[in-house]
């Protein structure tokens, strides 16, 4: 007992173990991660173009450096075109001087402003106790220190006081500007460098990279990987191009707004904004920044800045909370929650970087989910799939006795897919899901009978809609579909309980959208008898349905009732949902009873089709 | 709306007027319980007015035939009476009116017993 719980809380304490591993290994070896991420991001998006060219019979190499020739002199153009501009602007900022004084005198003037600050403070001093009481004037020491000269002469005024002290720096000499200048800028120039290479090597090598990795994860795991590795690569091709398209769209309404609103170089600050958002939350705010302070600037009143201001909160709002959850969401499978969260993960372990690859970064952990059971949690985190699957959601609303979502899950579900997809795929899983609960004793009989009256009426209700009827806003409206009228009935039989006779109705249903006349029985003990009544033609069949967890013993007693009394009539049994890797127990069951076993409405379709029409 | 059936008895043969649908659930399991009912209650010579019933669907002609064959198990006849276009449509497709065929009016439904006594 010890052992099984001791076992169990390693099996808990491993996954968060290596968790937290991967982190600091993220964190630690950021220095040599930051710039393979990135270089591997340079590939994704320049191996398009490399492709291209290669295609047109320009050796690899060649083509490799065309492309990053021209993406190098695109981005250094780009980057001498917005310098220019924006040293035009410093240099013009004088001019302006008057200007922005006006202003600042307004925002440091007794207004409203001012008045409010000052209320706000006082109140902060009430509150936080009794003011004290006026203290003796400090005579403050001022000593005045120059470094490299011991020329400091202190001058004491109370010696009782703190001393003032003013550190003087000396003139820089022309080494230290340089190196002052240059400094900063190494660490990047040093990635940036590092970054060429990778990408230089990883477009060179791209065929043997994949292949190491493949060999990496095992020749038995190659469809898998293969799998993963394309969803991942179309993934993130999707979200960097829509990402490009949303971010060209935004820069070019920044750039007709701040035409409109009246200010200077409105094309700038559109491509500013344009690659500024590739920078999530952040960029955006530096976009926005910077023209409405030259707003500030340039124009007379508040009028400008404000509009500039508003401009950039608007379109913020509508992109950032309407266009990139539906445009982003449905190209890269993540949730928009996802996407967020993974920006301040990436952020604040990789810091800006982290920031411009956290969406890429994250799809990738989201494919990797999906194509590994044991990192499944991570699709089912960051994934746009919900969490339960359609069918458990279903079962889920009605065992909340919620009917209303239920039927509206349907009918959504009805907007893009068939009805026997619907039954397939929803209806059928929730009702083997209430039928495995049932039989364990898991559910109360008011829910029992609620799960089975909702699906009844449900059921019910996609009966009655006309199949002709186009795609369209009616409830439960369902695709047309002109059918041919079949001979062959299909008399579909209830294997025991209330479940397979619903079971029963939606295969009836089903079979009659399909051109055959179709009827569906309750439950009889005495299917023979009902049959010799019906007097079965050549052609007619019968279709037996039962749904798991008793399918397969119920199934079994009637399908053998009917062959022994009807020998030459097709008899499919549908053991709904049961599962396909019990192909042994099925096979056996379709010998002794000389019939089809299927476990889906599909295949049961299917079957139908396939028997021969009566002549 | 729920299926209503009103029974009425005219010398040996009952007349059940049906209003409402026959599908899936409490319809279907109405028209069985109510013929199955009447066959207890030696009630043999059964005549179903359709008129009040817009729509049947797979399990409504399922419950049909159902009783179609207790009651003929009974030794009696199971006849139905001026069904709605729809329901006809239904029924031919199934051929279900071949066990009983639909009568324009419960009078000839009625006069087709004797026919057959």
């Amino acid at each position: 007992m010890a052992r099984k719980r001791a076992i169990a809380e390693s099996s808990n304490v491993m996954p968060m173990a290596a968790f937290v591993i991967a982190i600091a290994v993220l964190y630690f070896a950021r220095q040599i991660l930051i710039p393979f991420a990135l270089a591997l991001l340079c590939a994704f998006l320049l191996s398009p173009a490399v492709k291209r060219l290669e295609s047109w019979h320009i050796p690899r190499i060649a083509a490799i450096l065309l492309v990053m020739i021209a993406a190098s002199g695109a981005i250094a153009g780009l980057g001498w075109v917005v310098t220019d501009q924006l040293v035009q602007i410093v240099n013009d900022l004088p001019e302006y001087r008057e200007n922005i004084d006006h202003k600042m005198a307004a925002i440091r003037a007794p207004g409203s402003l001012s008045k409010l600050a000052k209320n706000v403070q006082d109140l902060g001093t009430e509150l936080t106790g009794p003011p004290a009481p006026p203290t003796q004037p400090t005579a403050a020491v001022s000593r005045k220190l120059v470094r490299g000269s011991r020329a400091a002469t202190p001058q004491p005024l109370d010696a009782n006081g703190p001393l003032k002290v003013e550190v003087v720096e000396p003139q820089p000499d022309a080494l230290h500007s340089l190196r002052n200048f240059v400094g900063p800028l190494l660490g990047p120039l040093e990635t940036a460098g590092i970054v060429i290479v990778f990408t230089l090597f990883m477009l060179i090598d791209r065929e043997d990279l994949r292949n190491r990795l493949l060999s990496l994860i095992g020749q038995r795991q190659l469809h898998r990987t293969t799998k993963a590795l394309d969803d991942a690569a179309q993934r993130v091709s999707r979200f960097l191009l829509m990402q490009f398209l949303v971010n060209t769209a935004f820069g070019a309404l920044v750039a007709l707004g701040l035409y409109f609103i009246g200010v200077q170089s409105f094309i700038l600050w559109g491509v500013m904004a344009l690659f500024l958002r590739f920078l999530p939350y952040v960029g955006v705010t530096v976009a926005g920044l910077l023209p409405f302070i030259l707003a500030l600037a340039t124009t007379e009143g508040w009028r400008s800045p404000v509009l500039v201001l508003a401009l950039f909160l608007a379109l913020e709002l509508v992109t950032g909370n309407l266009v990139e959850p539906l445009v982003y969401g449905a190209n890269t499978g993540l949730s928009s929650l996802a996407i967020l969260a993974a920006v301040v993960f990436w952020t604040a372990i990789w810091g800006p970087a982290g920031l411009i690859l956290s969406t890429p970064l994250t799809v990738c952990l989201s494919v990797l989910g999906r194509y590994s059971p044991h990192l499944q949690f991570l699709d089912v985190l960051l994934g746009q799939e919900p969490g339960l699957s359609r069918d458990a959601l279903f079962y889920q609303r009605l065992l909340a006795l919620d009917h209303h979502e239920a039927l509206v899950l349907a009918e959504n579900f009805l907007k893009d897919n068939s009805l026997i997809t619907l039954y397939d795929q929803v209806i059928l899983g929730a009702l083997a899901m209430a039928e495995q609960d049932r039989h364990t004793g898991q559910m109360d009989p008011r829910r029992e009978e609620f799960v089975v009256q909702s699906i009844r009426e449900i059921v019910t209700e996609l009966a009655e809609t006309d199949p002709a009827r186009k795609k369209g806003r009616g409830v439960l409206a369902l695709p047309a579909a002109p059918v041919e009228r079949k001979e062959s009935r299909v008399f579909c039989f209830t294997a025991y309980d209330a479940a397979d006779e619903i079971a029963s109705s939606m295969i009836a249903q089903v079979a009659e959208r399909a051109g055959f006349p179709a009827l569906a029985f309750p439950f009889v003990d005495s299917p023979v008898e009902l049959i010799e009544g019906l007097a079965p033609q050549p052609g007619d069949m019968v279709c037996i349905s039962s749904i798991p967890p008793l399918a397969l013993t119920h199934a079994r007693r009637m399908a053998e009732q009917i062959r022994e009394a009807f020998p030459e009539i097709p008899l499919v049994i549908g053991l709904w949902c049961y599962p396909t890797t019990s192909s042994r127990t099925l096979l056996a069951l379709q010998q002794t009873t000389n019939s089809t076993v299927v476990t889906s409405l599909t295949a049961a379709l299917a079957q139908f089709s396939a028997v021969p029409v009566a002549q | 709306m729920p299926l209503e059936s009103v029974i009425r008895k005219e010398g040996s043969v009952t007349f059940v007027a049906l209003r409402g649908k026959v599908t899936l659930g409490e319809g279907s399991e109405a028209v069985r319980t109510v013929v199955e009912q009447l066959a207890i209650e030696g009630c043999h010579q059964i005549v179903l007015n359709l008129s009040g019933v817009p729509f049947i669907d797979s399990a409504g002609l399922g419950a049909l035939a159902l009783g179609y064959t207790r009651l003929k198990k009974a030794g009696g006849l199971l006849k139905l009476a001026e069904a709605p276009p729809r329901v006809q449509d239904a029924l031919e497709m199934t051929r279900l009116t071949r066990l009983f065929p639909v009568y324009t009016s419960e009078r000839d439904a009625a006069s087709s017993f004797a026919d057959i006594v």
